[in-house]
């Protein structure tokens, strides 16, 4: 028992040390310049410019508890993930993806725990939040409805009402990507649906937020080759419309017209017909795809002068 | 509460917090109970767990999280 403990004891430090090492990649640690008195005893140290920095260790403990609390539940329908912050809301979205909680990402609609009028009315029997300040809302009503609250909280976080409270860095989004990953994890590993000693297969990087615009820029470049063929397009178009410059440009070469009839005297009604296959052979040379149509127009015109 | 001869003689017997032994009411809309799951040696949940009640008053101070980090230390020191 004292060697397989033993051996347990190990495992479990080599994970949570790599853990430890994965949130401090992500500056969980970093806390605010102000704290809450109940925060106090996560609190490691101060740094000389006033921010407070997290004890890791005792984040990684609690994280333990909520998955346990987490896992204890029977059906994951009966939990609610909720984030209110932009940062947040892909997190909750995998983490209720993976876990089968109820992800709740956006404004969280008053009444949702106490209204029973409403249609996203529901009773979870496990609350699990970004941040109590900004999602202060589910917090005050889940105080009405005997429902447990677990946060992650900053180290100026209110913890009234808040049951289980994961000192953390709320603000960062690498920071509330991290922990959920962690979080979700270890609910996992708890269930069994990843075997000890195996590790997880889904990247964290699924859990961070993305702007906006980062998303589009990944668009523009999917999108690439069409908008290449477009762009050709407007080219095609712009040379033809060059075309028809070039062919008000053929008015000067009247004079050198005049030249090629005087090499051929003649032949002058021909010479003319001559001339006017002469003025398209530049233009065979520039675009040939677009001198089939200006031969053809070319064509009706002389045809018309010729009958006149 | 019980009689003379030590039966109960109540209905219905609230619970009572499990940090501070206050009577949890029937109108404490504010008091949860919290279920802790056990793990076996592997780590997996075994389907056991440890019930933790707290009053709505103990929440509303903001104790509830230091209430159940110590009364989950004292309970931990004895089971897994």
């Amino acid at each position: 028992m004292a060697a397989s403990a033993g051996g347990g004891a190990v495992r479990a430090l080599s994970q949570k040390e790599q853990d430890i090492q994965m949130m401090l990649a992500a500056d969980v640690h970093l806390g605010t310049k102000n704290c809450d008195f109940q925060m106090e005893r996560y609190v490691f140290k101060r740094r000389t410019d006033g921010i407070y920095i997290i004890n890791l260790g005792k984040t990684w403990d609690k994280l333990q508890l909520a998955a346990r609390v987490i896992v204890a539940i029977e059906n994951p329908q009966d939990i609610i993930v909720q984030s209110a912050r932009p940062y947040g809301q892909r997190a909750v979205l995998k983490f209720a993806q993976y876990t089968g909680a109820h992800a709740i990402a956006g404004r969280h609609t008053p009444g949702t725990f106490t209204n029973q009028l409403q249609t996203s009315f529901s009773e979870p029997r496990l609350l699990i939040l970004t941040d109590p300040r900004t999602d202060h809302q589910p917090i005050k009503e889940s105080a009405l409805g005997n429902i447990p609250t677990i946060a992650f909280c900053d180290t100026d976080s209110p913890m009234r009402y808040v049951d289980i409270g994961i000192p953390a860095n709320n603000k960062g989004r690498n920071s509330i990507g991290c922990l959920f990953w962690l979080l979700a994890r270890m609910v996992l590993q708890m269930r069994g649906t990843i075997l000890p000693g195996h590790k997880w297969e889904v990247m964290v990087d699924l859990f961070f937020y993305r702007d906006p615009e980062e998303a589009k820029e990944q668009e523009e470049e999917a999108a690439a080759a069409p908008e290449f063929a477009a762009v050709t397009d407007y080219q095609g178009a712009d040379q033809w419309g060059g075309d028809q410059w070039t062919s008000d440009v053929a008015a000067p070469p009247v004079a050198p017209t005049g030249a090629d009839w005087g090499a051929a005297p003649a032949s002058v009604p021909t010479g003319d017909g001559w001339d006017q296959t002469v003025a398209p052979v530049p233009v065979d040379g520039t675009v040939p795809p677009v001198v089939a149509p200006t031969g053809w127009e070319s064509a009706a015109q002389p045809t018309a002068q010729g009958w006149e | 509460m019980q009689n003379e001869e030590g039966k109960t003689v109540d209905l219905y017997v609230p619970r009572k917090c499990s940090a501070t032994n206050r009577i949890i009411t029937a109108k404490d809309h504010a008091s949860v109970q919290i279920n802790i799951g056990h793990l076996d040696a592997n780590g997996l949940y075994d389907g056991h767990f440890t019930t933790f009640a707290l009053s709505g008053f103990v929440r509303a101070q903001g104790d509830a999280d230091s209430s159940l980090d110590r009364l989950w230390q004292k309970k931990a020191d004895i089971k897994q």
